[in-house]
């Protein structure tokens, strides 16, 4: 961690203790599976902690549920998130930390696109093609420190 | 259309498959992957691929790319752990004779040169190395080329001179020729918006074919010498571009030596073949949907035996290897 925290006061948003969501129809049939949707993916991620503060990314609204898109059909999840600061030095950090929570929490045949939400960011271009460089997340994955920071922002995940 | 029938799977990585090569000069597939491990298998009596052996003690982390030499005798490795392994066969089974290390960080890609006495590696650091193979299995660095700005992700040299091709993540292909022992870069060919992730030559070697995260595939002709300066290099430009070709990044693309048909491979599940009509247009003459299930294909390879013209290779994240025979319409 630096000596200096890359945003000090961030602004913190209230959540809901506990989220209700809707009745679908499809959750009364018993015999099958649910189908993923946008909650199930933001429940997933809303508790992930960030790098820097003791505050998850739904608290400093990085995450939203509207920027999470499923298509069943096609077996892909879109997520777009929110850096704090447009030069936030930890927007990829946080991108591969959604990444990690999602490859260990869904089935392998999801293809996961993650973005930062346009505009947002002052390298966006760099950062996305960074996040969706597969390769590079494999590489990334296998450096043992880097892994252990992953492991710590998403203990806060795995406990609800 | 015409269609793809599976004959083989070879089944033993554990993890994802990255890379899959075929033997110059043998029924035989080397494969690697994020097992850390190169697994070398052999075609038996009934047309059956079998792992015969398995390499798993020279590298500390995933290994990128595989490549026999051309004589069938040498294998390299290259690994995420920055270092590249020479294997070499003796009495049957492969050696490790030598591991060339100077890359800063994840080596991705190996090849060698059509005589054998050249290995050319890339690497995350940016740069391309060119080693001579000498004498007792001693390899000199003959060249440093620091020119891409990113992420350097294959290297693949010409079919019949010593000419070298990379892609890298700045977009680029670049290609490279010796002057006096002096390696440069003599073009550099721009027109993919995102990351190049294969190359390969035509068997003529005066086109490549390029695939990118662009989800495009083009085209590249090598011209005539031009320029004015002492260096007289043949520019090379784009004459076709597969806009759309697959609907995710294409990570592989083989250009067969023998039939001339480009098969490419994709994160969108689907094997392509594209085949040259006599109207000189490339045209998609082969999809093959889920050709490893839900699984991203890593890589493709064309057979490269006389009596392997028709089969193909892919290497997939479910881990499998599998031998298709294309079956034209």
């Amino acid at each position: 961690m630096p000596d200096e925290l890359i945003n000090a006061n961030p602004t913190v948003y209230e959540v809901r203790e506990k989220r209700v969501r809707p009745v679908r129809s499809e959750d009364a049939d018993e015999s099958t599976p649910d189908p993923l949707d946008a909650e199930e993916i933001f429940e997933l991620i809303r508790h992930i902690n960030d790098p820097e503060h003791p505050l998850t990314l739904e608290q400093l609204n990085i995450t939203q549920l509207e920027l999470i898109d499923v298509d069943l059909a096609k077996n892909h999840v879109n997520i777009r998130f929110t850096p704090t600061i447009p030069h936030c030095s930890m927007a990829t950090l946080i991108g591969l930390c959604i990444r990690v929570r999602l490859l260990r929490s869904l089935p392998d045949r999801f293809k996961i696109d993650i973005y930062v939400r346009e505009g947002t960011h002052q390298s966006e271009a760099a950062v996305n093609k960074q996040l969706n460089d597969k390769e590079r997340v494999a590489a990334a994955l296998e450096n043992s420190h880097l892994l252990d920071v992953v492991n710590q922002c998403l203990a806060t995940a795995l406990d609800k | 259309m015409g269609r793809l029938e599976l004959i083989d799977e070879l089944r033993g990585h554990s993890g994802q498959v990255w890379q899959v090569n075929w033997s110059p000069t043998a029924p035989v597939i080397a494969s690697c992957g994020s097992d850390k491990s190169v697994r070398i298998w052999k075609r038996d009596a009934a047309g059956k691929f079998q792992c015969a052996t398995f390499l798993d003690d020279a590298h500390s982390r995933t290994i990128r790319s595989v490549a026999f030499s051309p004589d069938g005798k040498r294998l390299g490795s290259a690994s995420f752990d920055g270092t590249t392994a020479v294997w070499e066969k003796e009495e049957g089974d492969f050696e490790c004779v030598a591991t060339l290390e100077g890359h800063e960080n994840e080596v991705k890609s190996v090849s060698w040169s059509v005589s054998g006495s050249l290995l050319a590696t890339c690497s995350r650091d940016k740069s391309v190395w060119i080693w001579e193979v000498l004498e007792d299995n001693e390899f000199e660095c003959l060249s440093v080329l620091y020119e891409h700005s990113q992420d350097v992700k294959m290297v693949q040299w010409h079919p019949h001179d010593d000419i070298l091709a990379s892609a890298s993540y700045d977009d680029t292909v670049k290609v490279w020729r010796e002057d006096n022992d002096d390696w440069y870069c003599s073009d550099t060919l721009s027109g993919h918006t995102s990351t190049v992730w294969g190359i390969d030559f035509d068997p003529s070697g005066n086109r490549l074919a390029s695939v990118s995260d662009d989800k495009s595939m083009r085209v590249w002709k090598c011209g005539e010498p031009q320029g004015s300066g002492w260096r007289k290099d043949p520019k090379w430009s784009c004459v076709a571009t597969l806009a759309d070709h697959h609907t995710r990044t294409i990570y592989s693309v083989s250009w067969s030596k023998l039939n001339n048909k480009i098969a490419t491979a994709s994160g969108d599940n689907s094997i392509k073949i594209v085949e040259e009509g006599s109207d000189n247009e490339f045209k998609t003459v082969l999809d093959h949907p889920n050709a490893h299930g839900d699984s991203d294909i890593n890589c493709v390879r064309w057979g490269v035996l006389e009596e392997d013209r028709d089969l193909i290779a892919t290497a997939g994240d479910d881990g499998v290897i599998r031998i298709w025979r294309y079956i034209p319409l």
